[in-house]
């Protein structure tokens, strides 16, 4: 035979997964119909909408209360008003509101007299009152700011005025110097940019996290459907005994989840530029205005179509791997879900008004997405995008070589036979993952709303009220289906010394890490100066500091390793390993603390903290490295001199066994 | 006497399972089948019967010993070993949004089968096992029994001169599993070896030319029935399964090794 097995087996299976997808209603939905159909309902639904409500306000007739009689061109201000149709003048005598208190706050009395002369809150009042000084005359426009046709109003009365003080300036200039001196100086401003440029720069700020998004939803479906549909079917096995090498058979299902995302992505683009050029849809553009009508240019977006390409095989690959492990459909629904935010922070990059460099260029996914911005735009430099595309190859070719090594046939096969077992073992990690859930959202809305209302007895009820309950009930159902004790689930039992000592020898060590990563952090994602003002401490300002060493550094150690070290960690352990365990760790922990300048950093001290109690099956060197990194961070003690200190703690954690359990 | 089709020497395998440590699933089995026999392998679960199928069939790498396969070895020429088998356990399952003729046709490309070669053996297939009327309907909307018929029909396209069977009477009912008994005893005559496991010893005793007795990992003895009660001094093969597991060191455990 001509060909080798591999090549035909790659074929092979290749057409067959594709075939099994294309006769899949839910990745057709999902890949296919939705992105032709969605972007133009949308556009159109938002444009009917808008258009809708902006003549419903057009057309409407609004009141304006004029007393104007201290102006001596009053009759032309009356006309100009009402060319600007539909306006209600009417004369009234606003001798009830006074002029004095200009400034100051609207009082109840002067509110009741505006919206009896307006007769009604939605009309608007004008007024012109005799001043001591030059001019001789003050006009004031009193309306009510929370209204929307009020604000119409006083939009149009706005223009109206615009119109009447240029007139009466040139007229004024005119008869004092024979000419308007201001003639000519009017600005005219003239956007030189491309039309393609324009266009491409307001599309490369959203393309590249659209991108990102319909990557990962069309793949996932299919990585889905060709990995884990496999061991579902109950046909892996007998894949795997068909003269084909396996690397062939990944490599054609790689194919498949790959040519499914990009089918996925072409179509979404496709979708998505047609609406944008045939001005169905809009942008928002400088200023917030939109922008319709766009022109791209074809040769941008094939370019930017190719350096987008390692990066869809990076997802695709990541993807992959994921679903390749996944030993059910719902197991691999459920590991996809952090994949994708993991995915989808760096491409939100492209979004920020950062500049393309070699540093941000190595970065996966956020390398291609800054390419595509950049190429969109037209302002690609070639040197920095040819390192892109050799480090995101890189990149993806790593991603593609785990793929081919962790979907060995042993692998495969072994998994498989364990299946159901498995599926009753992760009762426990799907157990404590719930909680959690329940936990960040209870901690976000709950906890949220008490620190609005009161900061420090807001944080005490958080933490000891909120967060310790949950601990305890979550670790109450795992320890009762292992039939321990719940100080045995959330391991409360007593570490050894060399490890209490190893975790406060490491605090220093991650105070500084700490600091570093909000450094580095906040050059890629620049902090509102709320947040770096520590708006905390400041709400802390009155509380003796020994309640605020209580407050911030021991309560959240004690209560929040509680719920995460002990009871969520106690279900994840029990089915997954220890790196799965970590990363879950991270991504709840990151999104526990409800803020995405605080994702990463708490991240990281997750996976320590986590990492520390999986080594010593303690809980209480995690709340000891956690209070001590607190009150460092609070008292700003942390001394780059301390963190020597980690290397006798790593070495301590390293080489000190735990003490065995029963 | 006929070539050996299936031969094992001192098969070992070890599992490093990350939860439970080394487990070590066969230690030192041998086994030899020849064409044209059935060969059933008998052993309580977890005795290492599906394991050393897989060894077999390439599906797991032994930790040593050796295993051929029509005189391919597994370990050094994998794929020219799954050319020569056909494969089917009973957990096997049939791509829902493929229809019968469709499966076949994808077993039969990943064989290499030419295009007009694979059309005739399909269709002959399709009426050796009466599966014409739902060739063209997709496999999620067929029965268990039809099911069965198109993973039979599939593991033999290819004309395999051996069979590995693990437990394929497994989760079928009276009706399929009797089909699949008169296909494994059809195949005799066509001169094919199948190797089969079971923990049902009405099967093995209906079937097999030869018994192969299966406990922890080693097997305990082989021959033929009457071989088999002279060597234990039993007459019911039920006695004779439980006297060699007593002899083979230790008496079967109460749970999880009854013999069902």
């Amino acid at each position: 035979m001509s060909r080798s097995p591999g090549a035909r087996a790659f074929r092979v299976v290749l057409a067959a997964e594709l075939l099994l997808l294309l006769r899949d209603r839910r990745a057709l939905l999902l890949a296919v119909v939705l992105p032709t159909v969605l972007y133009p309902l949308v556009f159109l639904g938002q444009r009917w909408l808008e258009t809708a409500s902006r003549r419903a306000m057009e057309t409407r007739t609004v009141v304006v209360a004029c007393d104007v009689d201290a102006l001596a061109a009053r009759e032309r201000l009356l006309e100009l008003l009402r060319a600007e149709a539909p306006i209600d003048v009417r004369a009234v005598d606003a001798s009830g509101l006074a002029p004095e208190d200009a400034g100051s706050a609207a009082s109840i009395a002067e509110r009741a007299e505006v919206a009896r002369l307006a007769q009604g809150p939605d009309g608007v009042v004008l007024v012109a009152h005799a001043t001591a000084g030059d001019p001789p005359v003050g006009l004031r426009l009193y309306f009510d700011g929370t209204n929307d046709v009020a604000l119409q109003a006083r939009h149009r009365v706005e223009r109206a005025l615009d119109l009447f003080q240029a007139e009466q300036r040139a007229a004024r200039a005119t008869a004092l110097v024979g000419s308007d001196p201001a003639r000519g100086l009017d600005v005219l401003p003239v956007d030189v940019a491309d039309p393609s440029d324009a266009a491409g720069a307001l599309l490369g700020r959203i393309l590249p996290f659209l991108a990102v998004i319909v990557v990962l939803s069309g793949g996932s479906y299919a990585a889905l459907s060709v990995f884990a549909g496999e061991r579902e079917a109950g046909t892996l096995e007998t894949l795997l005994v068909q003269p084909a090498p396996a690397a062939a058979l990944v490599a054609a299902k790689f194919g498949a989840v790959l040519l499914t995302g990009l089918l996925t992505l072409f179509l979404n683009g496709a979708s998505i530029l047609l609406c944008l050029q045939r001005g169905l849809g809009a942008l928002p553009g400088a200023g917030g205005a939109s922008v319709t009508g766009l022109v791209f240019e074809a040769q941008r977006l094939f370019l930017g179509a190719f350096v987008f390409l390692p990066a869809a095989v990076l997802l695709c690959a990541l993807l992959c791997l994921v679903c390749g492990r996944a030993r059910t459909f719902r197991e691999g629904q459920y590991t996809l879900l952090p994949l994708m935010l993991v995915c989808l922070v760096p491409s939100a990059l492209a979004s920020q008004d950062l500049e393309f460099d070699w540093l941000l260029a190595s970065v996966p996914l956020a390398g291609p997405a800054l390419a595509l911005r950049d190429t969109l735009r037209g302002s690609l430099q070639a040197p920095v995008a040819i390192w892109m595309f050799v480090a995101s190859s890189a990149w993806a070719g790593a991603a593609l070589a785990q793929l081919a090594r962790s979907l060995g046939t042993e692998r495969l096969v072994q998994s498989e036979s364990g299946q159901e077992e498995m599926a009753q073992r992760s009762v426990q990690s799907r157990y404590a993952l719930r909680w959690a859930w329940v936990a960040v959202f209870l901690v976000y809305v709950l906890g949220g709303t008490l620190q609005a209302w009161n900061l420090p007895w807001g944080l005490f009820m958080t933490l000891w009220m909120l967060l310790l309950p949950l601990a305890l009930l979550s670790a109450r159902g795992t320890a009762r289906r292992a039939k321990e004790t719940v100080a045995q689930a959330l391991q409360l039992v007593p570490p050894r010394f060399a490890h209490a000592l190893a975790a406060i020898c490491l605090a220093p060590a991650f105070a500084t890490l700490a600091k570093i990563v909000f450094a580095w952090q906040r050059v890629v994602l620049p902090l509102p100066s709320r947040v770096a003002h520590g708006e905390l401490l400041e709400g802390l300002a009155n509380v003796p500091l020994a309640a605020q060493i209580l407050l911030l550094a021991i309560s959240p150690a004690v209560c929040e390793e509680l719920f995460f070290r002990g009871a969520l960690l106690s279900g994840l352990r029990r089915d997954l390993g220890a790196l799965t365990c970590i990363a879950w760790e991270a991504v709840i922990f990151g999104a526990a603390h409800s803020s995405i300048y605080r994702f990463v950093p708490t991240g990281i001290l997750g996976m320590v903290l986590t990492a520390i109690t999986l080594r010593t099956r303690s809980l209480l060197p995690a709340v000891l490295l956690h209070a001590t990194y607190n009150t460092m961070l609070l008292l700003d003690l942390e001394r780059p001199t301390l963190v020597a200190l980690a290397l006798p703690g790593i070495l301590l954690f390293a080489f000190v066994k735990p003490a065995s359990r029963g | 006497m006929s070539r050996l089709a299936v031969e094992a020497i001192g098969l070992r395998k070890v599992f490093v399972d990350p939860k439970r440590g080394k487990v070590e699933a066969l230690c030192g089995l041998d086994l030899d089948c020849r064409a044209g026999e059935i060969y059933g392998m008998l052993g309580p679960n977890g005795a290492g019967k599906t394991t050393t199928l897989r060894v077999l069939a390439t599906l797991l790498a032994p930790t040593s010993g050796t295993a051929r396969i029509d005189g391919v070895d597994v370990a050094a020429d994998p794929l020219e070993v799954r050319r020569r088998i056909g494969f089917l356990s009973g957990t096997t399952g049939l791509y829902p949004r493929l229809t019968p003729r469709e499966t076949l046709a994808y077993f039969g490309k990943l064989h290499g089968i030419e295009a007009g070669e694979l059309e005739a053996r399909i269709g002959a297939l399709l009426d050796r096992f009466g599966m014409r009327e739902y060739a063209d309907a997709r496999c999620e909307s067929l029965s268990t029994g039809q099911r069965q018929k198109v993973s039979i029909a599939r593991a033999v396209l290819h004309d395999p001169p051996v069979l590995i069977l693990d437990e394929p009477t497994t989760g079928l009912d009276v009706l399929a599993s009797s089909a699949m008994i008169e296909f494994i005893e059809s195949r005799r005559a066509a001169g094919t070896c199948v190797l089969f496991s079971t923990h049902v010893l009405s099967e093995a005793e209906r079937l097999c030319d030869r018994i192969g007795v299966i406990f922890r990992g080693r097997l305990l003895a082989a021959g033929t029935l009457p071989e088999l009660s002279e060597l234990t001094g039993k007459r019911w093969l039920a006695d004779v399964f439980l006297e060699l597991v007593r002899r083979g060191g230790a008496a079967p455990e109460p749970e999880g090794v009854g013999v069902s």
